[in-house]
């Protein structure tokens, strides 16, 4: 039997790893800006998401912050945000992570932050943390009171009663992936929905979605709701937990992020310029370059870079653009460039640059100083 | 620029001059060392230097203590200035520079520190503003200054002065924009201007990386200091994670550890207790052997005694029932007896009969005699055997005593063997403590001993310390107290004697007399310096400064030698002389200048050996300290050694060397353990032995009231009993012998009794005798009786107690305790050593300590990881990757854009070398501006001059052929020198120093430049200094000026310092 809306006791909207306050730092300033901005944005959407679907709970299960003592201007703004949800009749419930563990010099202890949060925002502050929604569910919370750490923080949580029927949650922050001498993080054996009778267990840490159904019981990492790497292949959803009495739970993930990362190698001219032709805007974008150009395609290639970074003038094409490395990006000597009308100077001087070109040891150097009299002399030669 | 005028005061030889230059050539004239050098010194320190800089020191006043001042006003670009400047330290030092829009009046635009920088940035000379790293420190130079203004005392000055030395490229582009090189493209030259400005952006002059904030690099490069900052204490809070998860590995080792010794020591504790216990077991079972087996012994002997008592009994029950029989029989008798002598008596009162009576009585009472003693002797042969009975019973208790004894004895020696082998563990471990309190008495001796050694060495450093510093003192003492004067007084005075000397020479031009007076005339001579002296009327006479005629009645004639102001300045040397150097010699009781000199060069060097002497005492009072101890570590160490003394005191001198300290705590140890076991031993010995003492004490008590039953037999019954009982059986048997004797002897008298009387009186006498008979016999019979029932009641007695005793004593239950015990010992094997309390105990602390140690350790691993709490785990290695990541791609931006800059650098260079190639530079541009002039100086042999493009005149081009500069003669150099700097001069059209410049200049030559410079002065300003006017100026032209020459009288115009004269305006 599987479960319908009409026979959900509880709807969830499960997140985690918020990060807020993440840094980018090989980003430049202005990037890594807009990346750090993001991050709340989407804490925004979520939220929003949560009203539209009408959950009855959101939880996030830890890593809010991305430190412990996060700077006064973030834990203003989420206070802020979420004092801005009108919601009377929904929960939310935020778990300390390893990033902002509940230590004692912690955001979470500040009572400035505690106070500044709307009632219905539960913060998990204790090791045998419950609520009660009323008959239907229960959920039990556990949070991480160090960064580093090999507790099994399952063993504070209580096995169902005999009798409960009760729909469980859980909601943990840790690893289920236990590697011998590389165990850093909270470890959750990947048994714990069923050995302790939990329908739901709502975990955080892992910034891809992952979803793993037991039985009658599911185990689920949503990931992180907005990207932090390029590597992150199934980042940026929530997940919406549908959980009856009489079936098991409905998992499903739901994107949510405002930016898309992407990594692109581009080996031709004609690859840079399809790419150019997507739409990049709310793209975060890192191109490896593998170009050896022709004088002309060269000049073109920098001309689509520079429309894709964008200038002090205009914006770029993509969102952020990863800082570029154009040591990829390479003059092709073996096709001699157009001289012709150039003064004698400087063509000789063109000429020579030509000739180092080919040098093992000074090539690139000199193909480099060749691009650079190619484009002036092209500026020259195109203007009035 | 121009020169308009120049005031100097007390500048170097200078003490005042004030000139006015023209607008073309100008030519100042004078003689040898009069300062026109200077002149050229003082322009350049009114332009270039800053007024507070040690270079000053050159120009401080050779005769006043004024601080040297400058003057110069010129004009730049259509403005006139003014700067002012006093060289001076501190606020001491001044310098103004003002504008002035009519010549006349000045408006102050810049004073102070703001002065140099201005005038740097408005000259353009290449010359870096002041302040800031890499500022030109004292007089800067640069290429412009060197060509222009003469800097420089040599050719090579100005040959090996480049642009690229400048500190930036004011002078280049100056000269560039004069030259108007690279004019020939404009495309060229735009490549070029902006691979130079991209260059210029990101590096200096001098090819360094800039630093600062318009640096290309200056953003990353502080990103990229940030970074590593934040990826090295990323890198530290790693380390100390690991440091902390390893500190946690080893705890958790360590635990590990400690549990297994734990379990360990548990188990050992358990086992020696276990020992303990069987041990104690293993003693209680054969304690219950031994009284099991003590008790059934008890009990047999209770079973025996009974069963002799039973015996002893039944025959006392027989004799008491013989006894009551027989005084039954006894009384029967005597009831018979009484009835025969009533009727004996009654036959007796009948008749009466004599005879032999006395005897029948006789050998009647002897009768009753011999049966009274037989009855004695029967009972004393009873006693007898109890007594037997007794004594053998005490020999067997006895018996038993011995053996016990003799396992107490032995018990007893090894008793004693352990205590004394006790007692020589705990000598032993005596002896242990006491070598290892020696041992650490001497360690205490040898550190003080070590430590007085090292503050006498301190005290000897510090004494020869204060003995040199004392020498140094006294030596200096002496040395200042010559009255010596100083450098730089001696130098004015060196100055003042080279000047005198050269003042005497001018003045002392000679004087000759000679005298044609009257015969008888009196006359006196004195020349120069040396007294009259009486001469003839008729004489000649010579002096070199003055000669003095004293002709008696006609007067004084004086002559003096030399002009007027030569005398003039040699007087006013010479009152200088007197008062400043006079004075000085006299106070040094020296008499000349070189000894002063020399005085002050031999101060100079015994001051500077004072100095070492000085620092060698400073320095062996530092190595004085270095050894010093503190007091109180002092005194603690000396009575640590003194307590160490007492300590050996007391000690013996031992035999062999002293082991090291860990063989005697490892022998202590040993040591410690023997003595463990020893006492061990001993106590085991000891509960042995209490155990035997106890047995012992038993059987003693049990012997004793054996021996005292028998004491009390051997006074009832002394001597040999068996001996006693033979003889006892031998009487009895003589008894009964002599019984049966008289038994047949009273019948025959009786019978003769009877034949003497009649029965009657024998029948009575017999009748009575046997009533007595009868009446002794129960008498007998009632006193044996009573005995036989006292001893059987005794015996009863006895019976009954041993009875009770054998009734509380279950045979059965004995034995088969006995079995028992001796199978539970069978059982319970003899554990294979014994465990000493001592040695439960100290297993049961190193339990218990091993148990604090877990406790500690578990303390510790909750506060390590309470310390994870601060460090980075997981969060940690992605921050430190992500900061390592940035990192790289901030030093690939980095190093993008130094490959960029190196990108233009190689345009810019491949464009200059086309540039060489096709000469296209600037020194291109000025070669050809000189080598035409070049051409006709030297009639054509030089037609090409090669100045490179940063203008260093590198040779010339004769016969087709290039030649160094270094091959030139002296005199082409300077031709050449003044070639360029004239040319340089004419492009940049600002004025131009030239300092004797043509020294090894033949006269033709001369003549061109003499030709030259006026053409050049009608369009720039030339300042040439010289001490031959001859060779630039016209004997007219000495006299006057022409519109372009201005011939400057260097006399007229500059006075040195010293002189009185006053400078003179000039026309």
């Amino acid at each position: 039997m599987t479960a319908t809306e009409d026979d959900v006791a509880i709807k969830l909207l499960h997140t985690a790893d918020w990060h807020l306050g993440a840094r980018f730092p090989a980003f430049a300033e202005a990037d890594e800006r807009r990346l750090r901005q993001q991050r709340l944005s989407t804490v925004k959407q979520v939220l929003g998401l949560a009203e539209l679907r009408r959950v009855h709970a959101v939880v996030v299960a830890g890593d809010i912050f991305d430190v412990p003592e996060p700077e006064e201007s973030w834990w203003r703004a989420l206070a802020q945000t979420l004092r801005e949800q009108a919601w009377t009749d929904r929960q939310l419930f935020l778990l300390p992570g390893n990033h902002d563990p509940l230590t004692e010099t912690s955001v979470w202890k500040d009572q400035r932050f505690r106070q500044g949060l709307p009632p219905w925002v539960h913060v998990v502050d204790r090791d045998d943390f419950v609520y009660s929604f009323g008959e239907e569910a229960v959920l039990h919370a556990v949070p991480c009171r160090r960064a580093a750490g090999q507790l099994d923080i399952t063993a504070k949580l209580p096995a169902r009663e005999p009798g409960d029927q009760r729909i469980r949650i859980a909601l943990l922050h840790g690893q289920t992936l236990s590697i011998r001498g590389f165990a850093n993080n909270f470890h959750i054996p990947e048994d714990t929905g069923t050995r302790l009778g939990f329908d739901y267990v709502a975990l955080g840490d892992t910034h891809s979605l992952s979803i793993v159904a037991s039985g009658k019981s599911t185990l689920a990492y949503p990931g992180t709701p907005e990207p932090t790497r390029f590597d992150e292949t199934a980042a940026g959803q929530v997940v919406l937990a549908l959980l009856s009495r009489r079936a098991p739970p409905i998992v499903q993930g739901q994107p949510i992020a405002g930016f898309r990362w992407r990594e692109v190698a581009i080996r031709s001219l004609e690859e840079l310029r399809a790419l150019c032709r997507d739409d990049l805007r709310q793209t975060v974008l890192r191109i490896q370059l593998a170009l050896r150009l022709a004088a002309d395609d060269y000049r073109q290639a920098e001309h689509l870079l520079s429309e894709l970074s964008g200038s002090d003038v205009e914006p770029g094409r993509a969102a952020v653009l990863f800082p570029l490395d154009r040591e990829g990006l390479d003059l092709d000597t073996d096709a001699p460039p157009d001289l012709e009308g150039l003064p004698e100077s400087v063509r000789a001087a063109a000429e020579r640059l030509l000739a180092l070109g080919q040098d093992p040891v000074r090539g690139q150097v000199a193909r480099r100083a060749l691009s650079h009299l190619l484009q002036l002399t092209k500026d020259a030669r195109t203007s009035p | 620029m121009r020169f308009v005028s120049l005031e100097i005061e007390s500048f170097g030889p200078i003490d005042r001059a004030c000139i006015e230059f023209g607008p073309g050539l100008n030519v100042l004239h004078g003689p040898n060392d009069l300062g026109k050098s200077t002149v050229a010194k003082a322009i350049r320190a009114a332009l270039l230097l800053p007024v507070t800089s040690s270079e000053r020191r050159e120009f401080e006043s050779w005769t006043s203590g004024k601080p040297p001042r400058v003057q110069l006003v010129f004009e730049l670009d259509g403005r006139r200035w003014r700067v002012d400047k006093t060289f001076a330290d501190g606020s001491r030092g001044t310098a103004t520079l003002a504008f002035s829009n009519d010549g006349t009046h000045f408006t102050k635009h810049e004073q102070s520190r703001g002065v140099d920088g201005a005038l740097r940035q408005m000259l353009r000379f290449g010359i870096r503003e002041p302040g800031g790293k890499g500022a030109p420190k004292g007089l800067p130079t640069s290429f412009l200054t060197t060509a222009l203004l003469g800097q420089g005392t040599s050719l090579e000055a100005l040959f090996s002065a480049d642009l690229s030395r400048d500190g930036d490229d004011a002078g280049r582009q100056a000269l560039t924009e004069a030259l108007q090189t690279l004019a020939e493209d404009p495309l060229f030259k735009q490549l070029l201007t902006e691979a130079n400005t991209h260059i210029d952006l990101a590096k200096t002059a001098t090819g360094q990386w800039r630093r600062g904030r318009e640096s290309p690099t200056f953003k990353i490069a502080e990103r990229i200091v940030e970074l590593e900052r934040l990826r090295d204490e990323l890198a530290n809070r790693a380390d100390e994670s690991e440091r902390v998860r390893s500190r946690l590995d080893e705890l958790s080792a360590r635990r590990e550890e400690l549990v297994a010794r734990r379990h360990a020591a548990d188990v050992r504790h358990a086992n020696l207790t276990a020992l303990h216990a069987a041990a104690a077991r293993w003693r209680k079972v054969a304690d219950g052997v031994y009284e099991a087996r003590a008790r059934l012994a008890e009990f047999t002997f209770a079973r025996d005694r009974q069963r002799d008592l039973d015996r002893e009994i039944e025959r006392l029950g027989h004799e008491v029932s013989a006894a009551t029989s027989s005084l039954g029989q006894a009384r029967a008798t005597r009831e018979q007896t009484r009835a025969a002598v009533a009727v004996a008596e009654r036959a007796l009162a009948e008749a009466a009969s004599a005879g032999t009576d006395a005897a029948v009585s006789t050998a009647e009472n002897r009768q009753m005699s011999v049966a009274l003693e037989l009855r004695e002797v029967v009972e004393k042969l009873t006693a007898i055997d109890a007594a037997i009975a007794i004594r053998e019973h005490a020999v067997a208790v006895e018996r038993v005593g011995i053996e016990q004894a003799a396992r107490l004895e032995q018990l007893a020696r090894r008793a004693a063997e352990a205590n004394e082998a006790l007692s020589r563990a705990d000598a032993a471990m005596l002896e242990q403590e006491r070598a290892v309190q020696c041992a650490a008495a001497r360690a205490s001796i040898a550190a003080w001993a070590r430590a007085e050694q090292t503050q006498a060495h301190a005290d000897a450093l510090r004494a020869r310390a204060r003995l040199g510093l004392e020498a140094a003192a006294a030596r200096r003492a002496l040395v200042e107290a010559r009255a010596l004067p100083g450098e730089s007084e001696l130098g004015q005075a060196l100055r003042l004697e080279s000047e005198l000397q050269i003042a005497e020479r001018v003045a002392a031009v000679g004087i000759g007399v000679r005298l044609e007076l009257l015969a008888d005339t009196q006359v006196q001579v004195a020349r120069d310096d040396h007294p009259p002296e009486r001469v003839r009327p008729v004489s000649e006479h010579r002096a070199e400064l003055d000669l003095s005629l004293a002709i008696d009645g006609v007067g004084t004639v004086v002559i003096s030698a030399g002009a007027a102001d030569a005398r003039a300045q040699l007087a006013g040397l010479r009152t200088r002389w007197a008062r400043d150097v006079v004075p000085m010699l006299r106070a040094a009781n020296i008499d000349n200048l070189d000894a002063l000199a020399q005085a002050v060069g031999d101060t100079r060097a015994e001051l500077d050996a004072v100095a070492r002497v000085e620092a060698e005492a400073h320095a062996l009072a530092r190595e004085a300290a270095a050894h010093d101890r503190p007091s109180d570590e002092l005194a603690q160490l000396a009575a640590d050694a003194a307590a160490a003394r007492a300590v050996l005191d007391e000690q013996p001198e031992p035999d062999t060397a002293m082991p090291t300290a860990a063989a005697l705590e490892q022998a202590r140890t040993a040591v410690a353990n023997s003595r463990e076991a020893a006492r061990a031993r001993a106590n085991e010995a000891g509960n042995e032995l209490a155990i035997a003492r106890a047995n012992h004490q038993r059987i003693t008590h049990d012997l004793e009231d054996a021996r005292i039953a028998a004491a009390r037999t051997r006074d009832e019954l002394p001597g040999d009993l068996a001996t006693l009982r033979a003889e006892q059986e031998d009487r009895r048997s003589a008894l009964a012998a002599e019984q049966l004797t008289l038994e047949s002897r009273l019948a025959e008298l009786r019978a003769r009794s009877d034949a003497a009387r009649a029965g009657r009186a024998t029948e009575l006498t017999r009748a009575q005798l046997s009533d007595r008979e009868a009446a002794a016999a129960i008498t007998a019979a009632e006193e044996d009786l009573l005995a036989r029932r006292e001893r059987l009641a005794a015996a009863s007695a006895r019976r009954e107690e041993n009875a009770a005793r054998l009734r509380g004593l279950d045979g059965e239950a004995l034995v088969a305790a006995v079995e028992v015990a001796e199978s539970e010992q069978r059982a319970c094997p003899q554990p294979e050593r014994t465990v000493a309390e001592e040695e439960i105990a100290l297993a049961r602390r190193q339990l218990d300590d091993l148990e604090a140690q877990l406790a500690d350790l578990g303390a510790e691993t909750q506060k390590t990881e309470g310390r994870l709490e601060q460090v980075g785990g997981d969060a940690l290695r992605r921050s430190a990757q992500e900061t390592e990541q940035a990192l790289t791609e901030a030093k690939r931006r980095e190093d993008q854009i130094r490959f960029d800059v190196e990108a233009w650098e190689l345009l810019r260079d491949t464009l200059r070398e086309v540039e060489d190639s096709q000469a296209l530079h600037l020194g291109t541009a000025l070669a050809r501006a000189v080598e035409e002039r070049l051409a006709r100086l030297t009639v054509g042999r030089y037609a090409q001059v090669e100045i490179d493009r940063d203008l260093r005149t590198t040779g010339l081009r004769a016969d087709g052929a290039a030649r160094a500069i270094d091959m030139m003669s002296s005199g082409v150099k300077e031709q050449l020198a003044t070639l360029v700097r004239l040319a340089i001069a004419e492009q940049l059209g600002s004025a131009v120093i030239l300092d004797d410049h043509l020294a090894q200049t033949d006269p033709d030559r001369v003549e061109f430049f003499r030709t030259l410079l006026r053409d050049v002065g009608e369009r720039v300003q030339i300042l040439v200094l010289t001490c031959r006017p001859g060779d630039y100026l016209t004997v007219a032209e000495l006299a006057g000026q022409t519109s372009s020459v201005r011939s400057i009288d260097a006399l007229r115009v500059l006075v040195r310092g010293g002189v009185a004269a006053e400078p003179q305006s000039p026309p």
